[in-house]
């Protein structure tokens, strides 16, 4: 598919996303496009991995040959032979008759002979903002590419609001820093060259769920402590000052940091594949009965477990990485080595690929990961204040009845369906449709704000439904809850693993007025 | 001769055999590691059950059939409905009718796993097991009762036709009356918690309401005639069940 022809951004917008300076809502824009449009996706990817040196913040030279070459070329034979032609003429009419066939430009004669260190040794923040952005941590990583010039940028302006003390639970804001380019050509930098891995674009955040205990995300130069819900990117750092934490990784992973560690996590689409790069510290996963696939980056080495259903520690222990299954099973390799797993048995390995297995006991770190975990795991959560963005942690699309406005914010009013005989009640009806489908597990329930003047409703997850009797006034709102496995159809009920697509809310009246109001849906399961 | 070709397909069969067993052993270890490690939960061997269930193949089968009647409630159920897409592989079927004749399923705990077994035979249109299903149209679970005559209506045997009728007279009568009550505490392990009473005074489907409909349709779909109530299906029925046959 070309999406180009549609509305492919200008070169100039595929620049600002490498530079990072896009405005964080057209960023937002372009990495929608970006997901859907090959050639701009293998234009940024080629152009953002290039070598050669550009004299501006990003080589928009090549990256203009990248993306015109990527783009379908309709007119080619046409304007090939134009250039062609043109470029003929420019030349002859430029180059007189008798002029010397190859003189040296005078960059060149006059560079000094003397050896000048290529990398400058720690580039400032307000560099680093202008370059193309960072790849994944790779502690240790030494730089590949020599030089980069790039402009001085304006001072970035930035915004942090924290919480005034480490541990208080406060919402707070974060402005990423805007790296807008100055236009006039400032005193040229050299820095150290952030190489964007291939496959950039295929990384996309993660959402991060509750989180709780004392945790931290840094972005860029901000840092604050992470609120309910965080979209993280690749570059984005999580930490622990005083104490643990822990969280939900997107409503399937549980992820919980020891006091002191420092953690990036990301999602590589393709390969549904979950990497985390470790600074220091201890985190450790519980994949929640499903099957994951995980990395563990290290300096040049990568750790991969296939088919992760169970806990996982991994430990920074300096010049050395620790990856430990305690619990449940899964297919590891590094390296040329891949073979299962085996609980307790923990693989240390460094930056530079070397391997140590030993035997060591899991019940100390299985306890801890049990005190740290979250108590409850979200599967599925609305409030119907949600922005149709990409940002939503559980996206969903509301299929029957409207968004409502009230006081507190959106709800979901049920439609209204009109008795079509006499006798017959007029019926009510809301659905919503999950884009994300989750399996059933045991123990897990559904609740929901509602307000109703029937006195019960059926709530239905695809065939299986269950009938709620109302326990408030009508006109007033209150809280329900249904566990899953009370869920039927025709006798069965919902097992383990049975997807949940889907929730409609239904009901019928004889009153012209009926109401059946629902602010709020959530599947949780409590974690023993 | 007859010996040398008899020979020639054992021979043929063991070697089918040990080339399945190679093929798919990689899978069945994973599966029997996940399915009985130390403390497999119900979740963890569904999930494994799954997964096995991936591969179609008599191998793949005969590895799941114990676990109709002897697993958990919801991992035979689970097992059933997998099983009921293994549309090509020929002793499927035949592994889910011994599932439904098993005591083992006899119980009322075991009703949602008869069910699923039912709606896997006919999701499967095993004739042979038309007989023993038609022997469940009648019933007294309801949600059974309902699962065997649509389970008559996709596997389509003439035997089914008299016990279809006999259960259409019987909920025409007064017996249909009979409200199809919730089921609440028929499944072991579900509750439906403290908000989910049910409202007395909401009316109940009766049995008639549930079943009456299913019958007609099963009925139509093995005689390819239809008719509105019992007393015209009995006229029918009489003139012409000596000679009938089930259409293909």
């Amino acid at each position: 598919m070309s999406t180009m022809e549609k509305s492919c951004p200008p070169t100039e917008a595929l620049a600002g996303w490498l530079q990072g300076s896009l405005a964080p809502q057209d960023r937002s824009h372009l990495a929608s496009h970006l997901a859907a449009c090959d050639e701009c996706r293998r234009a940024v990817a080629i152009a953002s991995t290039l070598d050669a040196p550009p004299a501006a913040p990003v080589n928009e030279i090549l990256l203009s040959k990248v993306v015109a070459a990527s783009r379908p070329r309709r007119f080619f034979p046409f304007a090939a032979a134009a250039a062609a032609v043109l470029a003929a003429v420019v030349g002859f009419s430029m180059f007189p008759k008798n002029s010397p066939p190859s003189a040296p430009p005078p960059a060149v004669v006059q560079r000094p002979t003397e050896v000048v260190p290529a990398v400058k040794p720690a580039p400032t923040p307000e560099i680093r903002r202008t370059g193309t952005p960072v790849a994944p941590p790779q502690p240790g990583e030494a730089p590949k590419n020599p030089t980069v010039v790039v402009e001085q940028p304006k001072a970035p302006s930035k915004t942090v609001v924290a919480p005034e003390k480490p541990g208080e639970e406060k919402t707070v804001t974060i402005v990423i820093p805007e790296t807008a380019p100055d236009p006039k050509p400032g005193p040229k930098e050299t820095v150290a060259p952030v190489k964007v891995p291939v496959d950039v674009l295929s990384l996309a955040p993660v959402f991060v769920i509750d989180p709780v205990g004392d945790l931290w995300l840094r972005r860029d130069e901000a840092e604050a402590k992470a609120v309910s819900l965080e979209k993280v990117a690749y570059k984005d750092k999580f930490s622990t000052r005083n104490g643990g934490a822990s969280f939900s990784l997107e409503a399937r992973t549980s992820v919980m940091l020891e006091k002191g560690s420092e953690v990036a996590l990301w999602h590589v689409k393709a390969d549904d594949l979950y990497s985390m790069a470790l600074d220091q510290g201890l985190v450790m996963l519980d994949t929640e009965g499903s099957s994951q696939k995980w990395r563990i980056s290290f300096g040049n080495s990568k750790l991969d477990f296939n088919n992760l259903n169970g806990r996982l520690a991994v430990e920074s222990r300096g010049d050395r990485m620790s990856a430990l299954l305690l619990d449940g099973s899964a297919e590891l390799k590094i390296g040329t080595m891949a073979k299962k797993a085996q609980v307790g048995q923990e693989v240390v390995f460094s930056r530079e690929g070397t391997v140590v297995e030993q035997k060591v006991e899991t019940q100390k770190k299985l306890a801890r990961l049990d005190e740290l975990r979250p108590k409850v795991f979200t599967a599925f959560n609305s409030t119907f204040d949600e922005k149709s963005d990409e940002s939503q942690a559980y996206p969903y699309a509301v299929v029957t009845g409207k968004r409502a406005l009230g006081p507190t914010g959106f709800f979901l009013q049920a439609d209204s369906l009109a008795a079509g005989k006499p006798g017959e009640k007029n019926a009510l009806t809301s659905e919503i449709h999950l884009d994300r489908t989750f399996g059933v597990v045991t123990g897990m329930w559904i609740k929901f704000r509602y307000r109703t003047n029937l006195p019960t409703f059926s709530v239905k997850i695809g065939n299986y439904s269950a009938d709620f009797t109302s326990r408030v006034r009508a006109g007033q709102w209150g809280e329900g809850e249904i566990p899953l496995g009370a869920f039927f159809f025709e006798g069965t009920p919902l097992y383990p693993t049975d997807p949940v697509e889907n929730v409609r809310f239904t009901g019928s009246t004889e009153k012209k007025n009926g109401q059946l109001d629902i602010d709020g849906v959530q599947f949780l399961r409590r974690v023993k | 001769m007859t010996l040398t070709a008899g020979t020639l397909i054992g021979i043929l069969a063991f070697c089918g055999s040990r080339q399945d067993d190679k093929t798919f052993q990689p899978a069945i270890k994973k599966f029997r590691e996940e399915y009985y490690k130390v403390g497999a939960k119900d979740d963890d061997k569904i999930q494994a059950v799954n997964y096995l269930g991936q591969y179609r193949h008599e191998r793949i089968v005969a590895e799941l059939a114990p676990l109709l009647t002897e697993a958990s409630p919801p991992v035979r159920a689970m097992t059933a409905r997998l099983l009921s897409q293994f549309t090509s592989v020929e002793t499927a079927p035949a592994v889910l009718l011994g599932g439904l004749k098993s005591q083992a399923n006899a119980g009322k705990k075991q009703m949602a796993v008869r069910i699923e077994i039912l709606r896997a035979l006919g999701a499967l249109r095993y004739k042979p097991a038309g007989t023993e299903v038609a022997k469940l149209v009648d019933d007294r679970d309801v949600w059974v009762a309902k699962a065997a005559i649509d389970a008559c209506g996709r596997i389509r045997v003439q035997e089914s036709i008299d016990p279809l009728l006999k259960a259409l007279r019987r909920i025409e009568g007064s017996a249909g009356d009979l409200e199809v009550l919730p089921l609440e505490d028929v499944l072991e392990g579900v509750s439906r918690g403290a908000l989910l009473k049910p409202d007395p005074a909401q009316k109940r489907p009766t049995e008639r309401d549930v079943l009456k409909q299913p019958i007609l349709s099963a009925l139509s779909s093995v005689t390819k005639q239809s008719f509105p109530s019992s007393r015209e299906w009995d006229v029918w029925w009489s003139k012409n069940k000596a000679s009938f046959r089930v259409a293909d």
